[in-house]
C-alpha cells in the first residue's frame, strides 16, 4: 500500500509515493539517497540511524516514514554549512573522536541535540545523552571529550 | 518488514472504528518503539496499524485541582520525565520514565504504549500502580475505567478488546506524608529491567508509623503484581530496619519469577528483596530529612 509522503530533509522538500511499511531510515537512504544515516541494529539500541525529527533525536529505523509525514528531518548531511563543518563535527575531528566512523553520524547528531537542550552538560549528562549511541570500536573517552570541546566551541561562537 | 495497511484517523471514534473493523488483526501505533521491533522480528504480524499521530487530546499531561494527574495515553516518555506537573508531586514517575531506553527511544515511546505492550518488565507500570492509577479505555462510543493493576492479563496481554483504545491514565494525588520510589536493575542501559520494584509509603503525620503502603513488583510474574502481604506487614507499624528486612524477605516470597535470558528465578527473588528494602530505605531517609513533617 503506497501513500503520498511529504518530508523536509535538510531544508529540501520531498514529495514521494512511498509504501506505508517503509521506515524513515529506508526512505532517507534508499529513496532520497542520503547514506550518512546508518542501518545498525534495527532495534533502537545502537543509535547509528539517529536523525533529528523536528530537532529531536530519534532512531529512524523505528519510525515509520509516514509517521514523519509533513515534518522536518535533519540528517548528518544537513549539519555542515557548505564546506564549513558544524562545531560539533569540528570538535569530533579535532579531538580524534572517530575510529571506524560507523557510529559517528548518530553520535554527532545526538551530541548536537544534547547541546541544543543543555549547552554546558556535565560528564554524567553527556553519558546520559549519548546512552543510545553505541561505538563498537569503544572509543567513548574521546567522544566524551569531543562533546565537551564542542560545548566550548559553541560558547565561543555564541554572539554576545 | 512485511506490508500492512496503515491508517491515520483524526479522532478517537475513527481510531476505534478502524481497530474494530480489522477485527483484532489491527494494532494501534503510538511511538512504535516496541511494536515495530516485534514486527521486524516477525513476532507480530498485524494486518493494519492505526496511527494515533493525528488523534487530538491523547498527548498531554494535566494536573487536576486535587493534585492528581491525567496523562494522555500517547504522551511521550520524554514529556513525562520533564513535565513540571509530574515532577511536582509524582517525581518517582518522572524518574521511572527517564530510565527507559535512550533519549531517542523516549522521544518516540509513549506511556500508553509502554502499558499496552504489557511487558512484565514495563517500567512505568509498577510506579503507576503504586500511586493507585487507573486507566480509561474508549471503544469510540463510550468509556470504561479500571484500576491499572487489573489492566494486564499476561505477558503482552491486556483487557483491551478489538476496537478498544487506551486513552488516558489517571494518577491520584500523592497522599500527604507519603514517599514513592521505583528501583530497577538491568544488565545494560538499553535492556529491559531484570526486576523493578515500586513502593509507596504513607506515614502518619510527624511519625514513623506507616498508615498505608503499596508494594508493586515488576518483571517477577506474568504481569506487574502487588505484594499484598508486604503491604499488610507494613501497615500500622513503625518503619525501622527490622521491618524493612522482614518486608524485603516477604517480597521474595511473593514473587513468582521465571528463569530467562536476563536472570534466573532465584536471582530475581534476591533482587526483589534487595530492591524492596532499598525503596523502603529511601522512604526512611526521606523521613529522616524531615520531609515527612
Amino acid at each position: 500500500m503506497k501513500r503520498e509522503l511529504h518530508l523536509t530533509v535538510n531544508g529540501v522538500s520531498y514529495h514521494r509515493l512511498i509504501d506505508t511499511h517503509r521506515t524513515l531510515l529506508e526512505v532517507i537512504r534508499d529513496e532520497i539517497g542520503l547514506t550518512g544515516t546508518k542501518n545498525g541494529c534495527g532495534q533502537g539500541e545502537c543509535g547509528a540511524c539517529t536523525v533529528l525529527l523536528d530537532g529531536e533525536p530519534v532512531n529512524s529505523c523505528m519510525v515509520l516514514a509516514h509517521e514523519a509525514d509533513g515534518h522536518d528531518v535533519v540528517t548528518i548531511e544537513g549539519l555542515a554549512d557548505g564546506a564549513v563543518l558544524h562545531p560539533v563535527q569540528r570538535a569530533f575531528v579535532e579531538t580524534g573522536a572517530i575510529q571506524c566512523g560507523f557510529c559517528t553520524p548518530g553520535m554527532v547528531l545526538s551530541a548536537k541535540a544534547l547541546l541544543d537542550r543543555n549547552p554546558d552538560p556535565t560528564r554524567q549528562e553527556i553519558l546520559e545523552g549519548l546512552k543510545g549511541n553505541l561505538c563498537r570500536c569503544t572509543g567513548y573517552v574521546k567522544i566524551i571529550e569531543a562533546v565537551q570541546a564542542a560545548s566550548c566551541l559553541l560558547d565561543e561562537e555564541e554572539p554576545s | 518488514m512485511e506490508a500492512f495497511d496503515y491508517m491515520r484517523p483524526t479522532s478517537v471514534a475513527d481510531a476505534c472504528a478502524a481497530l474494530r473493523e480489522a477485527g483484532g488483526t489491527a494494532r494501534a501505533l503510538a511511538g512504535g518503539t516496541d511494536i515495530l521491533v516485534q514486527m521486524r522480528e516477525g513476532k507480530l504480524r498485524p494486518a493494519a496499524l492505526v496511527s494515533l499521530r493525528d488523534v487530538p487530546g491523547l498527548r498531554s499531561v494535566r494536573r487536576e485541582q486535587d493534585g492528581g494527574l491525567t496523562i494522555g495515553a500517547a504522551t511521550r516518555l520524554i514529556d513525562i520525565e520533564t513535565s513540571p506537573d509530574v515532577l511536582r508531586d509524582h517525581a518517582a514517575l518522572a524518574e521511572a520514565a527517564s530510565w527507559i531506553g535512550s533519549v531517542q527511544v523516549r522521544d518516540r515511546a509513549t506511556i500508553g504504549g509502554n502499558l499496552c505492550n504489557a511487558a512484565p518488565s514495563a517500567d512505568t507500570a509498577p510506579i503507576l500502580i503504586a500511586y493507585g492509577s487507573s486507566v480509561t479505555i474508549s471503544d469510540g462510543r463510550g468509556e470504561r475505567t479500571l484500576p491499572l493493576e487489573d489492566f494486564f492479563t499476561g505477558p503482552g496481554e491486556t483487557v483491551l478488546e478489538p476496537g478498544e483504545l487506551l486513552t488516558a491514565i489517571s494518577v491520584p494525588p500523592a497522599p500527604a506524608h507519603s514517599h514513592a520510589k521505583y528501583y530497577k536493575t538491568f544488565r545494560s542501559a538499553m535492556d529491559c529491567c531484570t526486576v523493578g520494584v515500586a513502593v509507596l509509603v504513607v506515614f502518619a503525620p510527624d511519625s514513623r508509623l506507616v498508615e498505608d503502603a503499596r508494594v508493586v513488583l515488576g518483571a517477577i510474574a506474568p504481569t506487574p503484581i502487588r505484594a499484598p502481604r508486604c503491604e499488610e506487614m507494613l501497615r500500622g507499624k513503625e518503619l525501622d530496619s527490622a521491618l524493612m528486612a522482614s518486608v524485603g524477605a516477604l517480597a521474595a516470597e511473593e514473587a513468582r519469577p521465571i528463569d530467562d535470558v536476563r536472570a534466573s528465578a532465584e536471582y530475581r527473588r534476591v533482587l526483589a528483596e534487595v530492591l524492596t528494602k532499598r525503596a523502603l530505605a529511601a522512604a526512611d531517609s526521606w523521613l529522616q530529612k524531615g520531609a515527612g513533617a
